[in-house]
């Protein structure tokens, strides 16, 4: 004689959902606001940390780059309309790659490009060419790379190029393998004291990100957690309604969760978005444009601002686990005296 | 001797006041609300039988367990102890599925705050129980447009309750209160806010349920005109059943009704 409630469909529930935030618009943007606000400050403390990190690591890079490059000029004098050979001898450091760019800026009139190793790299003004055409004249050459191949027989034809001939290692490692010819090498060693205090700073570094990006979690996860406890805490009697009318308690917590990760949605990708801008135009207004657009990396951003979606997302979930179980298990008659 | 037809229908249709049928039972109930340390015993052991088709209302003052009660016959809470049948089924023995096809397809409810979903227009208020039967949307909509237009509001189906007047959502939530043509209807002070002629249409409505589909209907009132037409009236005092008696015993003209 009595029987089992039918179970609905999820579109019902999301039809109820998408109606009560377009009636309560200004209490579920409020929400929103809430997650958006929480997912925001996660993702600027994420990244300005990024930012701080690549910029400090760019403007190493560009001293490095500048200090390398006044080593080079001292040897070879003015590079303007010269051509220079470059031996590539493996992958290319980042800092390789720039102080070649910046010997094109200086003016140099060609490369000739001898690759015996490592991935190809694009630059302007090149020409590729064989070793013996690089070896056998007075043009500068400069050997790049890691040097995976170097110590073979490509040496030997090195060894028996012409005395005037300058050759520029660009690391120390080359430079230092048995049976290269002497050259000069333009990077610098650093003192055992200089590497204790990197590897330090860079230990400390780590904890310090570790902690702000606990910190700010919880700190986000509090704020979201609040703003959808006191929405679904307002609708008690609501919920109670719903009951009396033979809502199911499955589509009671339907009801919340669709509510939570709608709302978890777009608090999060507005969020992520104004706290990724919000903080790169901090640091642009800090470290000027030019440096935080020149250290920008794209990837890591995007995994951190997708990363912010998602956990804005997971958090909105979570945070209705609660309430909305407890409303959904309410006596409709405990549901309906609820007054807020 | 062969009865001829009209006695026979006279022996069926005569009722035995003791085998009517009894839609709600309720024997020795007690609620007590726990607050801290502090029992409030809301109900102090109320036994009582509805029986199918009847007019039933209750009076009591505020406080007097009144709403208790009808909590507790419409299956809105559980009590304390005691028992409440509703159509014999112990109500405490169904889970929360059948209990959630009760609410739906037995009983109709009215609040006295009517209780309506604002962000539901008047139309999706009477056809969202329908919508939780199972009925397909396009039945609920026509049938929600003729149960609103039966409680006089055909013109205003597309408002939300919050532009509608207080008696205007009283008929909306006495109009979702039909929705799913319960046997049962609990009505909470149903014409409190509705204006005299209003009050009266409803009445009638009320009691044309009562005479042409024989559903049962147990309002809460103090109504003079509502008292006059129900079957029997129960008084609720201190949280037990004070008195019953039929309309026809009582002196209306008494203080106790002004």
């Amino acid at each position: 004689m009595i029987r089992k409630q039918v179970r609905l469909p999820l579109s019902v529930a999301f039809g109820v959902v998408l109606q009560g935030i377009r009636i309560r618009l200004g209490r579920s943007v409020v929400t929103m606001l809430g997650v958006a606000l929480g997912v925001a400050f996660l993702m600027s403390i994420l990244s300005a940390n990024m930012l701080r990190r690549s910029v400090s690591g760019e403007t190493a890079l560009r001293f490095e780059n500048q200090r390398m490059m006044g080593f080079l000029k001292v040897e070879t004098g003015s590079l303007r309309d010269k051509t220079v050979g470059v031996w590539q001898t493996g992958d290319l450091s980042e800092i390789e790659k720039r102080v070649l760019q910046s010997a094109l800026a200086e003016g140099v009139e060609k490369f000739l490009w001898h690759r015996s190793a490592g991935s190809s790299v694009t630059l302007a003004r090149t020409q590729s060419a064989t070793l013996p055409e690089l070896i056998d004249n007075e043009m500068t050459l400069i050997v790049v790379g890691n040097g995976q191949k170097f110590a073979t027989a490509d040496l030997t034809n090195l060894t028996g190029a012409d005395r005037r001939k300058l050759i520029i290692y660009t690391r120390k490692a080359l430079a230092a393998t048995a049976g290269a010819p002497e050259g000069v090498a333009l990077e610098r060693e650093l003192r055992p004291d200089e590497v204790e205090r990197a590897e330090r700073e860079a230990a400390v570094e780590k904890v310090r990100t570790v902690w702000i990006v606990v910190i700010s979690l919880l700190v986000t996860l509090i704020g979201i957690t609040n703003a959808l406890l006191m929405s679904v805490t307002e609708r008690f009697r609501e919920i109670g309604t719903m009951k009396c009318l033979g809502a199911l308690s499955s589509f009671i917590r339907q009801i919340f969760f669709i509510e939570s990760a709608l709302i978890g949605l777009v608090g999060g990708v507005l969020g992520a978005l104004f706290g990724l801008i919000f903080s790169t135009l901090i640091y642009m207004g800090t470290y000027g444009v030019s440096l935080v657009v020149g250290s920008l990396q794209a990837g890591p951003l995007m995994i951190a601002l997708v990363g912010c979606i998602f956990g804005g997302i997971a958090c909105s979930i979570l945070a209705a686990i609660y309430p909305a179980t407890f409303a959904s298990r309410m006596v409709p008659a405990t549901a309906l005296r609820t007054n807020i | 001797m062969i009865a001829s037809e009209t006695q026979i229908s006279d022996i069926f249709r005569a009722e035995d006041p003791l085998k009517r049928k009894c839609v709600i039972r309720a024997v020795d109930v007690k609620k007590i609300y726990r607050t801290g340390t502090q029992e409030t015993h809301a109900l102090r052991g109320a036994t009582l039988e509805i029986y199918k088709g009847e007019y039933l209302s209750i009076m009591g003052p505020s406080g007097s367990g009144k709403s208790t009660l009808f909590n507790m016959i419409g299956g809105l809470a559980k009590p304390t102890s005691g028992k409440v049948y509703i159509d014999q089924v112990d109500i405490a023995q169904l889970d929360s599925n059948e209990l959630a096809w009760l609410r739906c397809r037995k009983i109709g409810y009215i609040f006295q705050s009517y209780n309506l979903i604002v962000s539901m227009t008047c139309l999706e208020n009477v056809s969202l129980p329908m919508s939780f039967a199972g009925i397909d949307a396009e039945a609920a909509r026509e049938k929600a447009i003729s149960i609103l237009e039966l409680v006089g509001l055909g013109h205003r189906v597309l408002h939300k309750p919050s532009e509608l007047s207080g008696g205007q959502q009283q008929r909306v939530a006495i109009a979702r209160s039909l929705a799913n043509s319960p046997e049962i209807i609990l009505a909470d002070e149903p014409t409190a806010n509705l204006d005299l002629r209003t009050g009266e249409e409803m009445i009638e409505l009320l009691a044309k349920l009562k005479a042409e589909l024989n559903v049962t209907i147990i309002s809460a009132t103090h109504d003079l005109k509502m008292l006059k037409r129900s079957d029997r009236i129960m008084w609720i005092k201190d949280g037990a059943i004070a008195k019953v008696a039929a309309p026809s015993e009582i002196d209306f003209s008494s203080k106790e009704f002004h």
